[in-house]
Order: structure tokens, then sequence, then C-alpha cells
């Protein structure tokens, strides 16, 4: 897909938010009088990224987004220790997507000081009437008594940025209080996918009952949900669970049956994009299947997570017991 | 055309059908906040769009000290990139200053108005303006009427008043403000502006109903299940504080906006889109609605005011602590109603009104929200989010209107989504809509009161509005705080949440 282009810009330092909310105005006033063009909206993205690393990722995935999700886009740099102030900028995209034309636009606003601990009070003013809000936290997830998550249809976290169990505890009472969505999950989808395809055989299916051991790998919040996701599924006992810090996720379960011994793993290796899922059982030769992963991982699992906005049961089930798993 | 002269041939065909009659736009309380902000622009676009004739002077009457000059440069200061035409208009004008309460300043004024007209070559058709504090509209309009500035002088001329709203505080004192200016004015010649009623998209509710044949078959309680109007504005009431703690949100806004809209939303077809015709339905439309009582004040109605808060990314601070306004207050920022309306169209659909300052964002909007299907045959997690139906009028910002519907996401499964069909009015018309008060101010000149407001309609409005006034003189409606940039208090959620709905996010 080709990159969004930058039809029209504006952008001020020191400004009040009114003037933003002005500009962008005249931004669409201005476009639509030089080009005619319809623009279509199914939802308000609001991302919260303080870093330049984060922001730049964000902006990247969301404008990709653009192709499947129109949607506009408030990026919001929050820097609550410094001098207050508000900077903000207001842009025009068009993005050709399958030889039509889609237009989007991206309000970026950089707010100092105590304003940035009231970032909801900076985003209605351009949410889009009548459709959903969703509210990315990049790289961080987010505190329950944000304000900001009052503003949200659906709050899009990705359980990789937890760094300890209670986070995903926290995450968990999230979830229980609005609809969140996990890029971690869709991410992890494809490892999830080919880990029941294992199971696919009626022969290999068997062996489900027998599964005495799951070893899983990767950082917290994705090993949790695979973890949990098993146990869950699978109505395993949890001191069956073990985990193991690594780069990437990958999972082994072990079964045992009549002194028999079957292995069945799903696993990425470092230097491929492409996930591998084996199953070896006594006797017969191992299946093997792998799957791609995707180029743009953050932009496809973005998309992915956000085509339904509804609650999702078994990703809350796998997070409730991940939380259980990991003690906290 | 108001009959007042004979049409111009000539002009058949062409937008000076609509031109301005020769006369005279006398504006009492010339030196004021209205007439520099709004009123002079206004004129100076009609004249910039050729809408006023050459015979056209405006003469300016307030208590402040201002000779001709004085009020001339007012005029030339008010419009900073005036059009070419502005400067002759300016030069033809005349000031009058005087009490109000002086017969005095109105025989000036009858004989500074001779002399304009002479110069002019004017027929004598006369508006008078009152853009001044309302308890002085009585006694302006009994002072024309003792100089004679009330009757037209010959039969080819007319004489017409425009008030500003509000129209009264209660029934009782718009029943006798009405009773005043009868005294000396027929009810034909009173234009009752809310400006409002000047915006285009409001005019267009009317556009979209009677112009269309899709949405009149489903505008009923048969397709519709509620109507939601919100007026919202994120400032708080700035420098106006002394002014709102003798309205508050009830008069201020739902007496008039909220009634208007509401009556363009409720009526039925006119038999003709004119001043009677829509003027006939709206107020058949306001007669219709349930007055509420004290008991249904305590239950469908909700009063707020702001405490502080953050709004737009600014710390502010609450109503009480705003200028001129008592650290007591009990006036009220906020309300949230539900109104019904006893007739066959909408019998049993619920009109929820939502109306505040200090709310998260500055839009005013009237959606109809459609009754869900029947049966929705997709599953529910792959329909999870789909709401039912709704139409939305905007009328500000970004006007126009939208359609909500579901829509299929695209990929294998079927997952369906709202989506917005959106029409906006700069996109669709090139043209930028004239503002409310140069709309108003020709029709005025005119004589084309279809815009305006007639005595009956207020009395209704206030017949709505007036119980509840009641209700809220004692302690038994509670007055809610809520913080500055959210959406009013708990409890307005409650009352629609009551009901197995919402509040829209506009």
């Amino acid at each position: 897909m080709a990159e969004a282009v930058a039809v029209d810009s504006w952008s001020g330092q020191g400004v009040r938010l009114s003037e933003v909310v002005g500009a962008l105005a005249d931004l669409r006033d201005q476009s639509s009088r030089h080009y005619a063009s319809a623009r279509t909206a199914v939802m308000t993205i609001v991302a919260v990224a303080p870093g330049d690393e984060q922001a730049y990722a964000a902006t990247g995935a969301l404008r990709a987004l653009a192709g499947h999700h129109p949607a506009r886009i408030v990026l919001l740099r929050p820097y609550p220790d410094e001098v207050a102030s508000l900077d903000g900028r207001a842009t025009l995209y068009s993005l050709d997507a399958d030889n039509h034309s889609v237009n989007f636009e991206e309000v970026a606003i950089e707010v100092g000081g105590q304003a940035a601990n009231h970032l909801d009070s900076l985003v209605e003013a351009f949410t889009l009437s009548d459709l959903p809000v969703a509210v990315w936290y990049v790289s961080s997830l987010p505190n329950p008594s944000d304000p900001l998550l009052g503003v949200a249809d659906v709050v899009v976290v990705d359980s990789r940025d937890a760094s300890d169990p209670v986070s995903l505890r926290g995450l968990l009472q999230l979830a229980r209080r609005r609809t969140v969505v996990d890029l971690s999950w869709s991410r992890l989808k494809t490892w999830r996918d080919l880990g029941a395809s294992l199971f696919e055989p009626l022969e290999n299916r068997e062996w489900l009952d027998a599964i005495e051991a799951v070893e899983v790998c990767g950082k917290v919040g994705p090993r949790g949900l695979i973890g949990g996701w098993i146990v869950d599924r699978i109505g395993l006992d949890e001191q069956a669970v073990s985990f193991t810090d690594a780069r990437h996720v990958s999972f082994k379960l072990t079964a045992r049956r009549d002194g028999r011994e079957a292995a069945f793993a799903v696993e990425r290796h470092d230097d491929r994009r492409e996930v591998v899922a084996t199953a070896v059982l006594p006797g017969l030769t191992p299946q093997i299947a792998t799957a791609e992963l995707p180029e743009d991982a953050l932009a496809s699992s973005l998309a992915e997570s956000l085509t339904r906005l509804g609650p999702d049961p078994v990703w809350e089930a796998a997070l409730s017991v991940a939380t259980s798993l990991a003690g906290a | 055309m108001s009959g007042d002269v004979p049409p111009n041939p000539l002009a058949a065909g062409s937008d000076a059908v609509r031109q301005a009659p020769p006369g005279i736009l006398v504006v009492v309380g010339a030196s004021g906040d209205l007439t520099a902000r709004k009123l002079l622009p206004a004129i100076e676009q009609l004249s910039r769009r050729r809408l006023l004739p050459r015979s056209f002077a405006v003469v300016g009457v307030a208590r402040t000290e201002l000779d001709d000059d004085g009020f001339r440069k007012l005029m030339t200061d008010s419009v900073p990139h005036a059009g070419a035409g502005w400067a002759e208009l300016v030069k033809r004008s005349r000031y009058v200053t005087g009490e109000y309460g002086d017969p005095s300043t109105f025989q000036t004024l009858g004989k500074v108005l001779g002399e304009v007209e002479a110069d002019i070559a004017s027929t004598g058709n006369r508006t008078f303006y009152l853009a001044t504090i309302p308890a002085v509209f009585e006694l302006v309009a009994d002072g024309l009427g003792a100089a004679g500035l009330n009757r037209p002088a010959n039969e080819q001329s007319a004489v017409r008043l425009v008030i500003e709203k509000p129209f009264g505080r209660d029934l009782d004192s718009a029943t006798e403000l009405d009773a005043a200016l009868h005294r000396n004015f027929d009810e034909a010649q009173i234009y009752r502006i809310d400006h409002y009623l000047g915006k285009e998209t409001v005019q267009n509710v009317l556009a979209l109903r009677f112009a269309n044949a899709i949405f009149e078959p489903l505008w009923n309680r048969s397709f519709i299940d509620h109507v939601q109007i919100t007026v919202a504005e994120s400032l708080g009431v700035e420098k106006r504080g002394g002014f709102y703690e003798t309205a508050g949100a009830l008069r201020d806004i739902v007496q008039n906006h909220v009634m208007q809209v509401l009556s363009l939303t409720l009526m039925e077809p006119p038999g003709t889109i004119d001043a009677q015709g829509i003027r006939d339905e709206k107020v058949k439309a306001l007669r219709s609605v349930v007055i509420p009582t004290l008991e249904s004040v305590k239950t469908d109605v909700v009063r707020g005011q702001y405490d502080s808060g953050w709004s737009e990314g600014v710390a502010v601070q609450a109503y009480r602590q705003e200028p001129d306004v008592d650290p007591n207050s009990r006036t009220e920022t906020f309300v949230a109603m539900k109104l019904m309306c006893d007739n066959w169209r909408w019998a049993g659909v619920p009109i929820y009104v939502r109306t505040g300052k200090r709310l998260p964002k500055r839009v005013t909007e009237v959606a109809l929200q459609f009754h869900r299907v029947p049966h929705l045959a997709f599953g529910t997690a792959e329909s999870q989010g789909l709401r039912p139906n709704a139409l939305v009028l905007r009328i500000q910002p970004d006007e126009g209107v939208a359609l909500r519907f579901g829509a299929k996401v695209p990929g294998q499964a079927f997952n369906v989504r709202d989506v917005l069909m959106d029409m906006s009015y700069g996109s669709a018309f090139m043209e930028d809509a004239p503002d409310a008060y140069e709309r108003l101010l020709l029709d005025a000149m005119v004589g084309d009161p279809t815009l305006f407001i007639r005595s009956d309609e207020v009395d209704q409005a206030w017949r709505i509005v007036d119980p509840i006034l009641e209700a809220w003189q004692g302690r038994a409606v509670p007055l809610s705080g809520y913080a500055a940039g959210t959406w009013g208090p708990r409890q307005a959620e409650q009352l629609i949440e009551r009901d197995g709905r919402q509040w829209r996010k506009p």
C-alpha cells in the first residue's frame, strides 16, 4: 500500500486548543473546496506517546491503518514535568488504498505542565461525532485512574508493556470496566492459530487430556497470556506451567500417556519472521507447520485489534489466569 | 417581498429580488456590544452583497454621548476590512443621544429620521432594532409610540420593531412585555429575533424534512425511538456573569433556542413554507409538548452548576468563582430534561434535551435515533458495538447532516460496524452561508417574518418552562455540581439510563 501523503498542514507553538480546532476546521474547509474530496471515518483514534520513538512508530502505524480503518488520528505527547505550554499541528492526509483515495486528519498535541495530567480535556474537541473513540497507550499500560479513559469506548494496550505481574492485574481490572483490546493478543494470533492447528488431527487431539507440562518463553505479558490461555482452554492445573524470560514468544506442551511422550511446540526463531509449529508423536514422523509474520507487525496488529470493538472473553479469561499464574 | 414598494421589474430573476427596500434601520442601543459585534458587520455584509439600496441609512440611538462623527467612527472601527460601499453608507448615518425615558429623545429622533429620509429619498420605511437590555424594551416602545414613530407615514411604507431575546423572564412577564409592545405596535410589526433561526442549518431542518421523500415517512413514532437535542458550550460565562445570574441555562437556552429547534423538528408539514404556515405548525408542535408538573420535574429534569475542572487543557474555575457571580449562587449552568409530546406522530417518543456551559466541546445538534432492527441476524461477537441508526442534524460547528448505519468491515469475517454518511455544508456548497444576523436583518427590512418568533410561540415556550422554574424555586429539586469539562452531573446520565438509553457523544 502507498504511503499517506500530507495534503495540507498547520502548526503553532504556544497556542490555545481552540486555535488548533479552528485550524483543523479551516484545513478541512479549504481542502473540500480545492479537492471536493469525500472524507469518511469510522472512528477517532487517540494515541498517547510521550517519546519521539514511540510517537514515530505510532503515527506510522496509524497512517498505514487508514486504508482499513479510516480514522481521525489524535496524537498526544504529554510532558507533565515541563513548563505549561501547548503546541499543535493539524495535517490532512491522503492515501491511495486499493485504487481509491482515503482522506484523513491527524492532530498532534504536545502539552506541558499540569494539563498533561488532564488529557481528557484536550481530546473531546477533536473526537468525531457518533463514532467510537479508541485510546491507544503507546509503550505503557494506562494508570487505571487516568481521566482520559473516560473518553474511550475502546482502550488499546500492548500487554508486552507489562513490566511485572502487578501491571497485568491492573490491566485485568481495567478490562472489567472498559472494552480493552490488546495488541499482544492480536500479534499472538499466529501462535494461537498454529497451536490450535496442532490439535486438529484427531490422533493429536487425544493427547490434549494428557498434557502434564507447559513451558512458555517470552516477556511478562505475552508469555502470561499464552500460559493463561492454555490453562484456561484445556482446564490444566496451574502448577503445570513454567515461564522463562525470552525476546520472542514460544511454548511447548509435553504430554504423557501409557508411558509414552508427545511434544507440541510453537516457536519463533530470532533471525526469521516466521513461526514454526511442531508436533512430535511417538512412532510418527514429526508434523511441521509454519506461518509468516507480517512485515509491519504493529500496523497489522492494530488493524486486527480494531476490527472488533467489543470485549474478547477468551483474552479476558487468559489474562485472568495469567495474573493468577504470576501470583499477582 | 413586503409589498411596501412596487417590485423592480428589471430585478426579476436576480438576487436583488430580496434587496431591502429604501429605508432606515434605527439601532436603539447603538453604542453597545451587540451593535459593534453583530449588527454593524451584518449590515456591512448586506451592503457588500448589494442587498441594500442606495436609499438606505443607519441611525443610531443610545444614552452614550456621541455625535454623528463619533458614531460614524464606531461604524468604521467595527468593520475593519469593509467593502467599497461601506464608507458611503457610513457617511449617510446619523446618531441621536438621549435617555430612553425622555420623550425628547424620540422627538429628536423623529426629526433626524425626517432629515435622513429627505436626504436619501426614502419612502418612509423604518425598522427599529432594539439592541438594548430587555428592561428598556417597554420604555423604548412607549417612547416611539408617544413620538408617533410607531406608525408608517404613508400606505407605501412600513414600520417594524425588532427585539432580541429574552422575551420576559417567565410567562407572566412575557405576557406583560407583549401587552406593553402591543400598546404601540401591532403583532405584525413586531419581529422577535432568536438568532438560531437565522442559521442556515436550522432552516435546513425544514429543507431536509419537507424537500425529501425519504425522511418524512420515517419521521414518527413508528421508526424513531427517541430524539436527543444537545446545545453544548465549552466556554464558561466569561464576562457575562452578571447577566447569567439573572438568566441561567433554562431561560438563556432552553426557553428559546431549544424550543425553536424542537418545534422545527416535531412540527407537521405546513401547507406552504411561508410565515403563517410554518409558525402555525411550530405553535401546534409546542402545544403538543406535555407540560411538566412539580412531580415530573423532580424525575425528568436535572439542573447542574459547573465546579472547577479542566477545559480544553486549561484549569478553569467554578461558576461561583466567576466575576459578578454570587459565591452562593444557585443559578443552573446545565439542564438535562426529558420531554414528551402528546400527538399522533410523537406519542411515546421521549425527547431528551441537554444544554450547558463548560461541557467538553461546543456543539449543537438534533439526533433522531431509530428503533433497533427487530432481529439482528449477525452473531453477537460480529455485531458488537453496532448501534441503532441515527440521523443527526449538526447545527454548529461543522454544519451538516449525518446518517449512522451499520456496514460490513472488509475481510473474511462478517463483522458489522457503525459508519457515518456525513454531509458537510462546507463541502457541499462552496458559497459562504450568510451570518444569522445578516439573514434576519434583511428579512426584517424586507418584511418577511418567517424566521421570527410570534407572540403565541413565546407564550407556549414559557408554558413548558414555567413549571420547571416554579419547581426550582424551592429546594425540592437539587442543584448538582459537575466538573468543568465533563458532560454534566451524574444525575443527567441517570435520567436517560433509567429509560435504557444513553446520551450520544456528539
